[in-house]
């Protein structure tokens, strides 16, 4: 079977859980522990779809805007990006929709999906329904996630997966 | 401090008795010294305290985490400049550096070597003219690309692989993103400046080596030494990638021609062949030849740079002068040849070889004669033609031939017969002025020059244009015959007393005899002059003048 390759990017702020959705989705694992990536990251996982294989290759980049200087070189030949926000801190999402658009100036648009991730905090949860609402408007593709329990973190990647070329 | 202060001092405080000061000053000198012995004790305390374990590690993960982090996002140029030395040139450097030590190691080892295999060596450096290390080491060095990736550019996507033995499994893939992402951030961070990118990287016993090309890149994990040839062949591949699979490669996706030119090149040239071939039966004859063919092709090279000069600034020295229309080349080994046009009144051929230090056998000129319009030469021509008098100049400018100056009413009869005539000379487009009036002084035509005075012994106007027309005569370059004098007869009219009147004579007589040496006139041209005042009384105009006739002395 044909094996498609697709290069992923992890865009988001700062500690919001890019390396950790990775991990859990990679490597079915998860850590407390908080080590900030520095420069890039990539893992490899390959989905297995109705009709194809597809081999997803990570790129992790650093937080906060990953997209200043160097970084962006990092975007050229990406199929896709995942856009990440923490539900606990209302300023992750409007960071995220920031990075998003810069992300669009410099390499077109691309399939993204917005994760808003560390649902299983949801009692702390800043993000209102009107901001998920909001975000819906310019993400088509929205996920509350959770690295911790996994929950919809497969669902996620896999929508991104599937998307056509 | 008095002893009685320090006693009491010491009881408030009970200081302990001599011996335990003591005992307490080696204990802090004890201190001080491990504290100064810090720095070398650290790493073994460090690796005694590794029994704590996970204790440590989890203490200081969290403010080395935090000390890293903030390099990275403040100081990214210092982590840059930590991480330089392990990559680019610096790597270049100690390959060379430890290359060059191979061959002196294995030139001293293998020197004193007398086995079967090294004096065959031996010979073939004798024969070949090579240092006996290099034969050596063409015959032991091996190289073997292990590892190939084709990777995409930007994305980093590995669009086909090959291995020289299956590999364990490493994620190729991901490799592949990595080297690309170490590449971008090497280059945007302006990490190896004047180095667009990372070329080689040391990675354990392998050699990693990329090529770039425009779309994708080749990286290659060599182990053992590999020669030029293989970053050849490696871009040549690379080349034929791009131009047999661009699409593949922009596309950034797995093709099955690019992994066919890769398995092809891996099956070729991915080892380094058996090195002993065949020799060429001579090479050291062969070498001579190609030395002297070499050394032939230098001086050939060299004669015709220098010929070429010399042949430029014959060129230009030609173009300089007047009735030349030439052009100079180098037709053969060391000879220049003119070819074009030459006034035969232009400056002679060979005096320009001389002028420009040319030796004449070496020049061949093929000059056809024509007619220059240049004025110099119109100049000289119309000259050679009229013949003048020494007093007529003749001048060419602005379009007009002028003759003019002072000649007998013959030579100008002729020449206006032959300017007019001499249409073939004087190109119809100038126009000739012929201006030249019979002389006022003439010796030959023994007609008297008169010069007129006033009422007095003055010399009027007209009377010095005569002085100086006389003068200028004597002084021209064509000087008159040595025996021809000047006599000077000065008159007066008849009114008054013929005493004042010869007194008036003589000193008309003085006057003109004056000017005239005033003039330039040299003295001994003077015969003693005549002062003769008119008998008959009566006015008369013409009689207030001095005659001076030209005399010939035999
Ligand atoms: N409770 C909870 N904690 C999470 C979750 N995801 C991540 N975390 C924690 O958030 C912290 C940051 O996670 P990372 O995955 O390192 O964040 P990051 O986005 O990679 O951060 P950068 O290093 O800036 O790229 C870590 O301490 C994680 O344990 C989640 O879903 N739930
Ligand atoms: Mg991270």
């Amino acid at each position: 079977m044909k094996t498609e390759v697709r290069k992923i990017c992890m865009l988001g702020d700062f500690a919001v859980g890019k390396t950790s959705l990775v991990n859990r989705f990679v490597n079915s694992a998860f850590s407390e522990r908080y080590l900030s990536t520095v420069g890039v990251k990539i893992d490899t996982k390959l989905v297995q779809l109705v009709d194809r294989q597809v081999k997803l290759v990570l790129w992790d980049l650093a937080g906060s805007d990953p997209l200043n200087g160097a970084a962006k070189s990092y975007l050229m030949g990406t199929h896709g990006i995942v856009l990440v926000a923490d539900g606990t801190r209302r300023e992750t999402l409007d960071s995220a929709l920031r990075i998003h658009q810069h992300a669009e100036s410099l390499i077109g648009a691309r399939p993204t999906v917005l994760l808003i991730n560390k649902a299983d905090l949801e009692p702390q949860w800043q993000s209102t329904q009107a901001d998920l609402q909001s975000a819906r408007q310019w993400a088509r593709n929205v996920w509350e996630t959770s690295a911790m329990t996994g929950a919809h973190v497969e669902d996620a990647f896999m929508a991104l997966a599937g998307v056509e070329r | 401090m008095s002893g009685e202060h320090v006693k009491r001092l010491r009881d408030l405080l009970r200081v302990p008795d001599q011996a335990s000061q003591d005992e307490l000053g080696e204990r802090v000198g004890g201190v001080e010294q491990q504290l100064e012995r810090l720095p070398e004790n650290l790493p073994a305390a460090l690796r005694s305290a590794d029994d704590l374990g996970p204790r440590l590690a989890s203490a200081l993960e969290q403010p080395v985490a935090k000390a890293v982090e903030g390099l990275a996002r403040n100081r990214r140029e210092l982590l840059a400049n930590a991480l330089f030395p392990v990559l680019g040139p610096a790597i270049r450097h100690a390959i060379t550096e430890a290359l060059r030590g191979l061959v002196d190691n294995l030139n001293r080892l293998l020197e004193s070597t007398f086995s079967a295999r090294g004096l065959r060596w031996r010979m073939e450096a004798w024969r070949s003219g090579m240092p006996y290390a290099q034969v050596a080491l063409r015959h032991m060095l091996r190289y073997s690309v292990d590892h190939l990736f084709l990777i995409q550019n930007g994305s980093g996507l590995l669009l086909a692989r090959a291995h020289q033995s299956e590999p364990q499994d490493n994620d190729s893939d991901a490799v592949a993103a990595m080297l690309t992402a170490i590449r971008e951030f090497m280059r945007d961070s302006g990490l190896a400046p004047g180095e667009a990118e990372l070329r080689q990287v040391q990675v354990g016993d392998h050699v990693l080596r990329l090529y770039p090309g425009p779309e994708g890149y080749l990286a290659a994990a060599i182990s053992g030494v590999p020669g030029g040839e293989v970053d050849a062949s490696l871009a040549e591949l690379l080349e034929a990638m791009h131009r047999r699979a661009p699409q593949a490669l922009i596309d950034g996706q797995p093709d099955s021609e690019l992994d066919e030119l890769l398995r092809a090149w891996f099956s070729h040239s991915g080892r380094s062949q058996e090195l002993i071939k065949p020799d060429s039966r001579r090479p050291v004859m062969g070498q001579i030849v190609l030395g002297a063919l070499i050394l032939l092709g230098l001086v050939w090279c060299a004669e015709w740079l220098w010929t070429g000069a010399e042949a430029s600034r014959l060129q230009r020295q030609l173009s300089a002068q007047p009735g030349y229309q030439a052009q100079v080349s180098r037709v053969a080994w060391r000879q220049l040849q003119i070819v074009g046009l030459r006034d035969p009144l232009a400056a002679i051929v060979d005096a320009q070889l001389d002028l420009a230090g040319l030796d004449r056998a070496r020049v061949h000129s093929r000059l056809r004669p024509y007619l220059s319009l240049d004025p110099q030469l119109l100049t000289k021509r119309v000259r050679q033609m009229l013949r003048p008098p020494d007093r007529v100049q003749i001048s060419m400018a602005g379009g007009v031939v002028r003759v003019s100056g002072y000649a007998d009413q013959e030579w100008t009869t002729t020449a206006q017969r032959l300017l007019r005539a001499w249409s073939v000379v004087i190109p119809s487009k100038w126009e000739v002025q012929l201006e030249v009036e019979p002389p006022v002084f003439d010796p030959i035509a023994d007609q008297p020059v008169i010069v007129e005075l006033n009422r007095g012994a003055e010399i009027g106007p007209e009377g010095r244009l005569a002085v100086e027309e006389i003068v200028t005569w004597f002084t021209e370059p064509a000087q008159p015959a040595d025996g021809l004098r000047l006599q000077i007869t000065a008159e007066t009219d008849g009114v008054g007393e013929l005493e004042s009147n010869q007194r008036l004579a003589e000193a008309r007589l003085n006057a003109v005899r004056e000017a005239l040496l005033e003039a330039g006139l040299p003295e001994f041209r003077l015969l003693p002059g005549i002062a003769k005042p008119e008998v008959v009384p009566g006015e008369d105009f013409n009689r207030r003048r001095v005659w001076v006739d030209a005399v010939m002395q035999q």
